[in-house]
């Protein structure tokens, strides 16, 4: 009689995970592949046998998918496939047949859910005194398929004649930008040392974009396309912790 | 291992030419094979300042276009063993440079050298981008004024991007400052930017610096780099920044005003 002891091989438990989620919009391998390669390269560390889930939602009910080329297309870029969601009858049949597990539910209705909420204004937006974001600029949800984009951190000066853009993201720097140099963000801008140079943040229109430095000697600082020149930054602000943002069209800057 | 360093400013007239060639012939004259090429291909100059310009041959430009064999280019100092000098061409421009050629013509100068001393051409154009290029370590010559820092900072950024190490991930190259035609004077009177001031917009490791000194218009002109003659201020200056730049641990001088006869008799400051 093999005595159950009470150490168990192993616990089973459920959890919620963040996991990417590949929204198939063709079933042409070379071209999914070679998109992902791309989307990859971009960002190298986070996508690194990351498993990712796919959604074949939006594949017409009459295409064959073929999955197994899909899944070893996926596994090239050093992804793994893990799952597949929204596939049903068949096509499931396939997708299970090509090691992919099915994932229920993360469909429409959850993803549009969040959608009346962006009409209300945020409740972030009160010392701006300004409405929400405007419609069609519905901030992202967590059900958002895209991965999170990493903020963009530099460790060195920004020299004299250097420019550095953080595409969709914010951009840190712990060392000092100097004059001439240029640091722009569609996000926020930190920067932990002396800002001599230019710093633009928010600068695809994004209006609660922000720019925080530990010492204002600034050419220029700039959000979302509004700027001021150094000559119009406040004397009692220079050379001091400050944080700069937009207030009824105008840039404002206050001490840190 | 040969050491490829790069004499660099950005801004012109800051002293590129008289320190690559006291530098040079301070390191030669503590022992270590040295060459000092001039990169001012179409301005040449660092000949006449190691007062050599009488014994130019060939240039190397035509060393590039394999015209004439190195060892033929070569001019060996007459003063100091184990130094040499690649001069310029004056009758080119900066075009006739190429990448390859210059990265030859080191190659082949690691062979033979310790140390290789490119001597930059003012600007960050092309003939300035091929000094620094196959540098391991930099010096940047820079005077204590608001322009020159801007452009040393300018020239710094490109050292961290424009060069075969940054290219190819290696560790980045070893940048120095040096603060040249330095007048405690004026610095006191604050019409001069400090060491401080310039090292906290560099942030740069400081090498020294040299006091400003008539000797240094002279010794130029009569072709006798300065570090040869350790009774005036410069020549000791650049003689602490070999050593410095050696591995030897000295302090700094010339950042205090010398104190006059009746101040060191009083004790007054």
């Amino acid at each position: 009689m093999s005595s159950e002891s009470s150490e168990q091989a192993f616990e089973l438990k459920g959890t919620a995970a963040t996991i990417t989620v590949l929204r198939l919009k063709t079933v042409a391998v070379d071209s999914i592949e070679a998109d992902l390669k791309i989307r990859v390269a971009q960002l190298p560390h986070f996508f690194h046998s990351a498993p990712v889930i796919l959604d074949v939602e939006e594949i017409a009910e009459d295409l064959d998918i073929p999955f197994k080329e899909i899944v070893a297309g996926i596994r090239r870029c050093k992804l793994v496939p893990v799952g597949v969601r929204n596939a049903k009858g068949r096509r499931l049949e396939q997708a299970i047949d090509a090691g992919l597990g099915e994932l229920k539910g993360g469909g429409p209705a959850l993803r549009a859910a969040p959608k009346p909420e962006s009409k209300a204004p945020t409740p972030r937006s009160k010392d701006a005194g300004m409405a929400g974001p405007k419609d069609g600029e519905a901030p992202k949800t967590p059900m958002d398929p895209a991965p999170p984009r990493m903020s963009l951190t530099l460790r060195t000066p920004v020299r004299g004649g250097q420019v550095t853009y953080a595409p969709q993201t914010d951009l840190v720097i712990l060392a000092p930008v100097n004059a001439g140099a240029e640091v722009i963000a569609d996000g926020n801008i930190h920067i932990y040392a002396p800002l001599r140079g230019r710093a633009l943040a928010g600068a695809h229109g994004n209006e609660e974009a922000r720019i925080f430095c530990q010492s204002l000697d600034a050419e220029l600082v700039s959000i979302a396309g509004t700027y001021l020149m150094a000559d119009e930054l406040p004397e009692d602000m220079r050379n001091k912790p400050v944080k700069i943002h937009l207030e009824g069209g105008k840039v404002v800057i206050s001490p840190l | 291992m040969a050491k490829v360093v790069v004499i660099t400013s950005g801004k012109g007239g800051v002293g590129k030419t008289t320190t690559a060639a006291s530098f040079a012939t301070g390191i030669a004259s503590l022992g270590h094979k040295t060459v000092v090429i001039d990169f001012d291909v179409g301005l040449r100059n660092l000949d006449l300042v190691m007062g050599c310009e009488r014994r130019v041959v060939y240039d190397l430009v035509n060393v590039i276009k394999k015209e004439a064999k190195l060892h033929q280019a070569l001019i060996k100092d007459k003063r100091v063993d184990g130094l040499y000098v690649l001069p310029a061409s004056q009758t080119r421009d900066k075009d006739a440079l190429d990448l390859e050629g210059v990265g030859e013509v080191i190659e082949e100068l690691k062979k033979k050298f310790e140390f290789i001393i490119c001597d930059s051409p003012a600007g960050i154009e092309r003939g300035a981008q091929l000094a620094m290029y196959f540098a391991d370590e930099a010096l940047v010559v820079t005077n204590p004024e608001v322009s020159s820092v801007r452009d040393s900072d300018r020239v710094l950024g490109l050292l961290d991007a424009k060069t075969y190490r940054a290219e190819n991930n290696l560790e980045p190259i070893k940048c120095h400052l040096l603060l040249t035609r330095y007048n405690v004077k004026q610095v006191k009177k604050g019409e001069m930017l400090s060491v401080d001031d310039v090292l906290e917009l560099l942030g740069i490791p400081f090498l020294g610096v040299i006091p400003e000194s008539k000797y240094v218009l002279s010794a130029s002109n009569a072709g006798t780099p300065v570090v040869l003659d350790d009774a005036n201020e410069a020549g000791q200056g650049y003689l602490d920044v070999v050593s410095r730049f050696l591995g030897e641990d000295r302090p700094h001088r010339f950042l205090e005003e010398k104190k006059g006869f009746f101040k060191r008799l009083f004790g007054a400051n």
